[in-house]
């Protein structure tokens, strides 16, 4: 796969914090890459120095094979950017919103009059375009103001925290919009949320805290590292000492929890066996996933307990 | 180029659909009718008529009324001009502070144009509606007049109120740009909307006129924009109807009249000329303009 952004050694002191401190990533071309972190983290500043508004400190970084910093102009035509908040006017009508934002990058009235078709199609906007902004729901304008950062067609969208602040139907409403634009246009999405079953579906997740890069890796990688799979047993009553000879000869740690054994596993498929010995003296069973939440609280405390 | 219309076109847009802005924008123009209305042009009126009766010998009182009343008027519609090329550049560059606190700006710089662009289409966009406001002011007015009676102003003297309106808009929308990049929240601005819209009717002579002013006060105020565009509008709109109402008066008292009214304007004992004041007005333009430029630079998109 090839490398759309490529980011070394970036960083941003204000003063003296240290907003974002020597992070390096990449990002592949057409992927749906997660940047995770807690409020503070310092995920909008990274996105702000990518979007070419303000310089990093230090470090390099290019996209589609140019130099921030350099050729700043080209960049900004690469990319499209979602804020935030909601930056459209309220009472302009959604196309006359994404006119004017489109004419921020196009000349042609005529090709802006094509993307903004096109724009709202993918966006299912059409029914509401002679609408005041103001007057859209949570979804739509989330949806409006996407399709504004599309109006000149970039290669890469930068969507910071899409869908806080939605509620559940309108966040997944917006994530499979977000989907379509991958998939059909095969654009590069760079989003951070701090919804974790939502970074769940990037290709590639990245973790910051406190400015640092803690974890780099795809979803599966990190669920495996982080997340392990829980055995819960639920012994019958007369056969709980039973149960836990059974888990102590086959070496595996567990902890009980009320008049239940919570047992580590490596996969899921290791609960079987465990299942077999002991299915007479259980009363029943539930197999947990790990979860995206595991995997981000992990990853945090491991960072804790290094610094 | 288009895309500097483009935003300049946005802007106006999101300053005309605001209805409540735009009344606003219009308020101190409305207090200062309503004042001239309420007792303000009585006291004018009066003014005028008392002179002509004192220095004046035997003259038809009803005709003498008839024309101050008219001169009255011409000279508020001079000052309304100015107001409101005030206060409607005031709101319309306010837009860019909300902009700003509403994160509008970074997107906006996300895109490829410059920030100068970004700044100019505000100015750009204060100046037009400014201008716009002006004009339908005027002929608002000068229908008004000619349905009371009165003597509509000759072409040329329209065409010079047209320059004069677009020259104060275009001064006061630099200088309100240059006073919002230091202001941060939208609140702070509309404070002062409110500080501007009550000095405006004091600092141009309009509510107490120039003559009633304490003289520290008035050389003070000669030194601002303000009066003199005040005064390069009065002069314009006042012209034939002053001749008209002090006929056969001798000139002195015209030149006192004028004087009182801040119809002229003396500086250091010397009536100052309109080009004088023009060139007075077009330095603080300018003057303003650098600074705007310098401070703009250094203000960085992060010191909200």
């Amino acid at each position: 796969m090839e490398s759309i952004i490529q980011v070394k050694h970036l960083k941003k002191y204000f003063k003296d914090v240290k907003a974002v401190d020597d992070i390096s990533f990449t990002v592949e071309k057409g992927e749906l890459f997660g940047f995770l972190g807690i409020n503070g983290a310092g995920k909008t500043t990274t996105i702000q120095m990518l979007t070419t508004l303000f310089p990093p400190t230090e470090g390099e970084v290019s996209i589609c094979n140019l130099k921030l910093g350099k050729a700043n102009t080209q960049i900004k035509h690469h990319i499209g950017v979602v804020a935030q908040n909601n930056s459209l006017d309220k009472r302009l009508t959604v196309q006359e919103n994404l006119l004017l934002r489109g004419g921020l990058y196009h000349h042609s009235r005529n090709v802006l009059k094509e993307n903004l078709g096109r724009v709202s199609e993918i966006l299912s906007l059409t029914d509401v375009l002679k609408r005041p902004y103001g007057k859209l729901s949570g979804g739509q304008k989330r949806r409006a103001e996407i399709a504004a950062a599309l109006m000149h067609t970039p290669d890469i969208l930068f969507l910071d925290e899409p869908t806080t602040g939605l509620d559940p139907a309108t966040r997944k409403q917006v994530w499979s919009a977000i989907h379509n634009l991958q998939k059909e246009l095969q654009m590069t999405v760079f989003l951070t949320t701090h919804y974790m079953e939502e970074a769940a579906k990037a290709n590639h997740i990245a973790i910051l805290n406190k400015g640092h890069l803690i974890e780099y890796g795809t979803p599966f990688s990190l669920k495996e590292k982080y997340a392990k799979d829980t055995l819960r047993l639920i012994p019958k009553e007369e056969t709980q000492n039973a149960l836990t000879t059974l888990l102590q000869t086959a070496n595996l740690s567990y902890r009980k929890k009320e008049n239940s054994y919570i047992v580590a596993m490596d996969s899921t498929l290791s609960a079987l066996p465990v299942l077999e010995q002991g299915k007479s003296l259980l009363h029943g069973f539930e197999v947990i996933q790990g979860t995206m939440d595991d995997v981000f609280l992990n990853a945090m405390k491991g960072d804790m307990n290094y610094v | 180029m288009s895309k500097y219309l483009s935003l300049t076109k946005r802007n106006c847009l999101v300053f005309l659909r605001d209805r409540s802005s735009v009344f606003f924008s219009l308020l101190s123009m409305l207090i200062v009718m309503l004042l001239t209305t309420v007792f303000l042009g009585n006291l004018n009126v009066s003014s005028i008529t008392n002179l002509l009766a004192e220095y004046g010998g035997i003259r038809d009182a009803a005709v003498d009324t008839a024309n101050a009343e008219e001169l009255v008027w011409y000279w508020t519609l001079a000052g309304i001009l100015v107001v409101n090329s005030l206060t409607v550049s005031l709101t319309v560059i306010g837009i860019m502070i909300t902009d700003a606190n509403e994160n509008r700006l970074e997107v906006f710089y996300t895109a490829p144009i410059s920030k100068s662009v970004v700044a100019l289409s505000y100015v750009t966009s204060a100046i037009l509606i400014g201008t716009l406001f002006c004009v339908l002011t005027l002929i608002i007015a000068l229908i008004f007049i000619a349905a009371t009676g009165g003597t509509v102003l000759s072409l040329s003297a329209i065409l010079q109120i047209l320059f004069y309106i677009f020259v104060n808009v275009c001064i006061f929308s630099i200088i309100m740009y240059l006073a919002a990049l230091f202001v941060k929240s939208p609140g702070a601005w509309s404070g002062v909307a409110t500080i501007v819209g009550t000095l405006v009717g004091f600092v141009g002579a309009i509510y107490l006129p120039m003559g009633s002013l304490p003289e520290k006060v008035g050389n003070v105020l000669t030194c601002l924009p303000l009066l003199h565009g005040t005064s390069l509008m009065r002069k314009v709109c006042c012209e034939s109807i002053l001749n008209k109402t002090f006929e056969g008066m001798p000139p002195e008292v015209l030149d006192i009249y004028k004087e009182e009214m801040g119809i002229t304007i003396v500086m250091n004992d010397i009536t100052v000329s309109s080009s004088f004041q023009l060139a007075f007005m077009a330095a603080f333009g300018v003057v303003a303009f650098i600074a705007a430029l310098i401070v703009a630079k250094h203000k960085h998109i992060s010191d909200r």
